[in-house]
């Protein structure tokens, strides 16, 4: 209340009105006493003077009337306490002749001493001399001034109040429309934007125009109350679903640590304490009844795998650095042994002891994953197959030890080429036609046929190609399997050579037979006539005497072929000619024999009622021959097709392995790039939080000490020219040193003003903020402004406030575009359908994930115009940028500019990326879309992006090239234009 | 001789005292002059209180009116000091202070005897005192018959 | 009482952050001490070092810490051999544990605060080391 306006304008004019009254009532009375005691005397002046000169008339004249007629009149009016008649006596004394009234106290000597005031008129007549003494009581003198002032000073009090009043109302009304506009200040700062101006009819104009500022800010502050309460249910609504945006893909983070199966733990040495992450248990398998100390669990751990610890980490505590250690670990829960990958640093605590913390990555199935690999790469290598890698262009990208072997070429020689290098004059075309065909139609081939080496050796190889595609069903490449057929198809060849004898055999075999067949009719009827003529027979023909055990006749022929097997016993000669009991007794058509390194079959003829069997053996040694030497043909071949049948699963296995290890490097490139991005996307959300946050404190701060506490304090005219500062700010951002060079040229425009440096300082700084750069007139007359302070203080304010907002809505914004690229990106392996998509923001997800790279040297400019709009799959797409930028940042050390252009004709969009890192040489430029092709050293990169890259754009039915100079690197990507004719 | 002197004192301050008793001799010589004053006859006294203005009415009620020689007539040195055993001078002053203090009515002067008669004549209540010496016939009704 | 030869210095390179972070520390401390600000590491020296031309100590830095062109471990060291005394205060989005950590301990830094921040705690961190300056 004390500083109220009310009180500012009442209490200082009552104040002075009753000081007024009080100066009058004090000063009045003795300036009237003095004045009415001049006027009183004056009058008894007066009236002594004419009773003087009544007296002098009357001694002179002897007329008493008119002295009497003076006298009466003068005790009628009462006016005069006294009147006294003087002579003043030859001696020089005073003689009291005549006093009216005659009981008055009158003492001529001691005149001064008494209450009275005096008025001595002289007279002088012929009888003597003298003087009329008036006298008026002081006290009655008093008294009646008192009477006169009574009613004077009851009108001065009367007034005065009056005049209070009037203050008191005066003062009322010029503080009722401020106080009710500080009302409505307080329901603004309070929230209650809504509430209608009260309009007093108050005349002044500053207050008009304060209520109209009030009325125009309240509107404002409602629209803007409107606009924030939109504004933050958008941000809450954007921000929920950030948070939701956000969980998922922490969730999908957690996930994927865990499916990375991470964990962090921190052990020290001192106590031999151990704690770690949520997740470091359940992965260990370590059950919580364990407790906190390590010692129990060393138990997981092989002995040699223990010693192996200690001693690096004895190692990594003296050097303090860090360290990593493969070890197995068996989980105390269900005694699986798993892999584990621990890398750690060491910290030295304050007691000097080692802390060691680090993270602990589950690899078993990485490690199972690696060994297989190794195999599988073993058996790809060492295989004595020939195999052989290409891109679709069927040039090589690899081959393995075999094929240097055999082709006798080096790998360098190799790369790049295609397997025409292979062929020579001798391949057989045909064979050449369906490889290639079926290389077009990307489908797989079996062939076989002469390739030459490098020295001119031919081979037969047998060619088995199939089409490799990656996990999207986009064909990568060719992968040749072969096996060096030579032996086999010489074999073959020789086999065929067999077939073909044997088929000519056959024929004339069956020519043969038929003439045989002529011949066995004629033989067999020579026969039968030989078998009674057995001696003409040139097959041996022997005669067995069973009963008598002897042979019974031999004939020429017999002799001649068996020789002395002849002289043997009986039973030997049966038995050399394969003769058994059974035979005989059932006679059985024929056996085999072998005489002399000569085959016969052995004909059982008859056994007539003498027990004479009758032989013939017929020389077969020929055709023996001949099926021996096919049965050998034939079971060779058979054991060779059953190799290859064998082989060709194992390479089929091989083959499947190798399509999921490119998968799953592919993954492992996704997830190995994801993994990076994610340090940096963290950083881009919470920076853009962070700016949020703190603006929402500011804005409090603002509203509350700000606005609130500073605008009762302010004059009506410092408010209006606070507000038009306000109206006229810009909110342009600066950059610091901007900034800092203006506000250094306005410090001193504001020094030349007279103002002391450090408080020009201060004026430059708001000035700069408000977007002021240079003093105007107004500015100046704002400076020599006795309320400078508040009025700047307010403006700025205001500004701030608006300020804070834009942060809000920007840092929303920025934060939202951050959630939204990380979703389509991680979100990038689902397929998904055909969708029309926005060129421009496609981009821009991926120049948002890297912008942490970015930042770090690099620029991005995007010369795409906003409207342009893709079809296809737009996560895809993302990728495609992602694997550009990635490796121009990677190229270029984080050091370029990466340009995005765009142009369209009448049938195709062509977008070009192009960066000015360093040139890819023309000696590589070729291959940089090849499969597994990477300039990075090993384990750096997977060599798979650019060729993702060209697999997207071919599955978009487009195509990428690359150029690439000194100066600029360029990949130019055509699309086809959509049917909508976008 | 002190004795004396103070037998002498005492005497004159009887004779002085009485000196109304005497003054059938100490008015002699006056012209004692009075109008519808309520009786003809006064002692010399009531003549002295009268003109000393003892009473400002007389017993018939009327007003007194005290008549005067001007002081510059030969009449008036006898006047005043037959009357007022005083000067001139002293008898204004006595009348000055008379009227002064109201306790009196202004006395009137007159230049002549027969203006002071004239006014006497048509004054009730009016008594006059002067020396007639050139015989002025006063009015029968106006004189005033004084005792000693 | 303005302490006109000690200084604090912010550095942010994202803008909205800094405007919000640099009305935070106007409100709480531009009376008492000379507030700097700077978007890079290189602005970041060449305002140390005219500062340092015109007598006036850095006692605190508060910085983000991956920016556009250097990290802030150049600045660091910069500052630490201008004067070592001055107290480090990183504000980070996102931190390589492992590496702050052992910046901790070696006294490098004196403090973490990671994105978003509390308003309350970053300034009664910052008072607690002015106080000790």
């Amino acid at each position: 209340m004390r500083n109220s306006i009310f009180t500012q304008i009442w209490v200082p004019l009552t104040a002075v009105t009753i000081a007024a009254v009080s100066l009058l009532v004090v000063y009045y009375p003795t300036e009237q006493r003095a004045l009415f005691k001049r006027y009183k005397t004056t009058e008894l002046q007066t009236i002594g003077r004419t009773i003087a000169t009544e007296v002098e008339h009357a001694l002179d004249q002897d007329d008493f009337t008119g002295l009497n007629k003076m006298m009466a009149s003068v005790s009628d009016s009462s006016n005069i306490d006294c009147s006294a008649l003087v002579f003043n006596n030859d001696n020089g004394t005073e003689e009291l002749t005549a006093i009216f009234p005659t009981e008055y106290p009158l003492d001529l000597s001691r005149l001064d001493t008494l209450n009275n005031i005096f008025v001595k008129s002289t007279f002088t007549s012929k009888i003597g001399s003298g003087y009329i003494l008036i006298a008026l009581n002081k006290k009655t003198l008093e008294e009646d001034i008192d009477r006169l002032n009574r009613p004077i000073f009851l009108s001065f009090l009367f007034f005065g109040s009056l005049i209070i009043i009037l203050i008191y109302a005066l003062a009322r009304r010029i503080s009722r429309p401020i106080n009710s506009l500080t009302d409505f200040a307080r329901q603004l700062q309070q929230g209650n934007y809504r509430l209608s101006l009260p309009m007093s009819k108050t005349r002044s104009v500053e207050l008009q125009s304060l209520q109209q500022s009030l009325g125009d800010l309240a509107g404002v502050l409602q629209a803007q109350k409107d606009h924030n309460k939109q504004l933050t249910e958008n941000l809450e609504h954007q921000v929920q679903q950030k948070t939701e945006n956000l969980q998922l893909a922490f969730n999908d983070l957690n996930t994927a640590q865990e499916m990375a199966h991470f964990a962090n733990f921190s052990y020290n040495t001192e106590d031999d304490t151990w704690k770690g992450s949520d997740n470091l248990a359940p992965l260990l398998g370590i059950p919580d009844s364990i407790g906190n100390k390590f010692r129990p669990l060393l138990t997981c751990i092989k002995p040699a795998d223990i010693a192996r610890i200690d001693a690096q980490m004895r190692i990594a505590i003296k050097e303090t650095q860090r360290f990593e250690i493969q070890l197995q670990w068996t989980s105390p829960q269900d005694g699986k042994t798993i892999w584990l990958d621990c890398t750690a640093n060491v910290y030295i605590g304050a007691n000097r002891k080692a802390i060691i913390r680090g993270v602990v990555q589950d690899i078993t199935t990485k490690k199972l994953q690696q060994e297989e690999l190794f195999i599988l790469s073993n058996v790809a290598k060492r295989t004595s197959n020939l195999v052989i890698l290409t891109d679709t262009k069927r040039r090589i990208q690899w081959v393995n030890e075999s094929v240097l072997k055999v082709t006798g070429y080096s790998m360098e020689e190799l790369i790049g080429k295609t397997p025409k290098i292979f062929q020579s004059a001798r391949s057989d075309k045909q064979e050449i036609e369906k490889i290639n065909n079926a290389i077009s139609e990307v489908r797989p081939v079996w062939a076989e046929l002469i390739n030459v080496g490098k020295c001119g050796r031919e081979y037969w190889i047998s060619i088995n190609i199939v089409p490799l595609f990656n996990d999207k069903g986009v064909h990568t490449g060719f992968m040749a399997v072969e096996t060096e057929t030579t032996e086999r198809k010489e074999l073959e060849l020789q086999r065929e050579q067999t077939i073909r004898l044997l088929e000519e055999s056959r024929t004339e075999i069956a020519k043969i037979n038929a003439e045989l067949e002529e011949k066995v009719e004629e033989r067999t009827r020579t026969i039968q006539n030989l078998a009674l003529f057995p001696q003409q027979n040139p097959n041996p023909v022997l005669e067995f005497d069973l009963r008598n055990k002897r042979i019974s006749y031999q004939n020429q022929a017999a002799i001649d072929q068996l020789g002395d097997y002849l002289s043997l016993p009986f039973e030997k000669i049966l038995e050399v000619c394969n003769i058994d009991r059974l035979s005989y007794e059932q006679l059985r058509e024929s056996n085999e024999t072998t005489i002399h390194d000569f085959t016969y079959e052995v004909k059982l003829f008859q056994l007539n009622e003498d027990n004479i069997l009758r032989v013939y053996l017929h020389d077969i040694t020929e055709r023996k021959r001949n099926e021996g030497q096919l049965a050998l043909l034939i079971s060779r071949l058979q054991k060779t097709e059953s190799d290859l049948k064998n082989k060709t699963v194992e390479l089929q296995a091989s083959l499947e392995e190798l399509e999921r290890t490119q998968s799953d490097l592919l993954n492992k490139e996704r997830l190995s790039t994801l993994g990076v991005l994610i340090a940096g996307i963290a950083h881009e959300i919470n920076t853009p939080l962070g700016a949020i946050k703190a603006s929402g404190e500011n804005l409090k701060a603002l509203f509350s000490k700000g606005l609130i506490e500073l605008i009762p304090k302010i004059t009506p005219a410092d408010l209006e020219t606070a507000m038009k500062l306000f109206h006229a700010a810009s909110f342009a951002n600066l950059s610091t040193i901007e900034e800092r060079k203006l506000v250094q040229e306005l410090t001193a425009e504001i020094t030349l003003l007279g103002i002391e440096p450090r408080q020009a300082q201060k004026y430059a700084r708001t000035f700069v903020q408000m977007g002021i750069y240079r003093l105007a007139e107004e500015h100046m007359s704002i400076l020599a402004n006795s309320g400078t302070d508040i009025i700047l203080q307010l403006a700025l304010n205001l500004i701030l406030i608006f300020k804070s907002i834009q942060t809000t809505t920007l840092s929303a914004d920025q934060g939202s575009k951050v959630v939204r690229a990380l979703n389509t990106f991680a979100h990038g392996n689902l397929a998904s359908a055909s969708t029309e998509f926005n060129l421009h923001e496609n981009i821009e997800t991926v120049v948002t994930i890297f912008w942490n790279k970015i930042k770090q040297g690099s620029v991005v400019e995007m010369n795409i115009p906003k409207d342009v709009k893709l079809v296809g799959l737009a996560e895809e797409m993302t990728q495609v940028w992602t694997n550009i930028v990635n490796n121009a940042l990677h190229a270029s050390g984080n050091r370029c500019t990466i340009r995005f252009d765009y142009s369209q004709t009448e049938q195709h969009q062509v977008i070009e990326v192009s960066n000015n890192g360093p040139q890819i040489p023309p000696s590589i430029i070729e291959r940089i879309f090849d499969p597994f092709f990477t300039t990075k050293a090993r384990g750096e990169g997977t060599g798979l992006g650019l060729n993702i890259v060209h697999g997207i754009i071919e599955k978009h039915k487009g195509s990428i090239r690359c150029e690439s100079d000194a100066r600029l690197t360029r990949f130019i990507i055509t699309l086809p234009l959509n049917e909508k004719g976008q | 001789m002190d004795f004396n002197r103070y037998i002498v004192l005492f005497l004159f301050s009887v004779l002085s005292l009485n000196a109304d008793l005497l003054c059938g001799q100490q008015l002699s010589g006056l012209t004692i002059i009075g109008n519808n004053i309520g009786t003809k006859t006064l002692s010399e006294q009531a003549v002295i209180d009268a003109f000393k203005a003892k009473n400002n009415f007389w017993s018939n009620g009327k007003a007194l009116a005290v008549c005067l020689p001007e002081t510059k007539t030969t009449d008036a040195t006898p006047v005043c000091l037959k009357l007022y055993s005083k000067t001139v001078s002293e008898v204004q002053k006595f009348w000055l202070s008379q009227v002064f203090q109201g306790r009196s009515r202004a006395p009137h002067f007159f230049e002549t005897d027969q203006e002071m008669i004239d006014f006497v004549e048509k004054t009730p209540g009016a008594i006059g005192a002067f020396v007639n010496e050139k015989n002025i016939p006063v009015p029968t009704e106006l004189k005033l018959q004084i005792n000693p | 009482m303005k302490r006109d030869n000690k200084a604090i210095l912010s550095v942010e390179d994202d803008q909205e952050a800094l405007n919000a972070l640099r009305m935070q520390l106007d409100r709480n401390f531009s009376d008492d001490y000379l507030l700097e600000f700077a978007q890079n590491v290189d602005e970041a020296i060449a305002v140390i070092d005219d500062l340092i031309a015109r007598e006036v100590n850095v006692i605190l830095l508060l910085s983000d810490w991956f920016m556009p062109g250097k990290n802030a471990d150049v600045l660091v060291n910069h500052i630490k051999s201008k004067n070592p005394n001055v107290r480090v205060i990183v504000l980070s989005g996102q931190l390589d544990i492992a590496k702050a950590g052992q910046m901790l301990e070696e006294r490098v830094i004196d403090r973490v605060i990671m994105k978003p921040w509390d308003e309350a705690e970053l300034v009664s961190q910052i008072k607690t080391f002015l106080v000790e300056q």
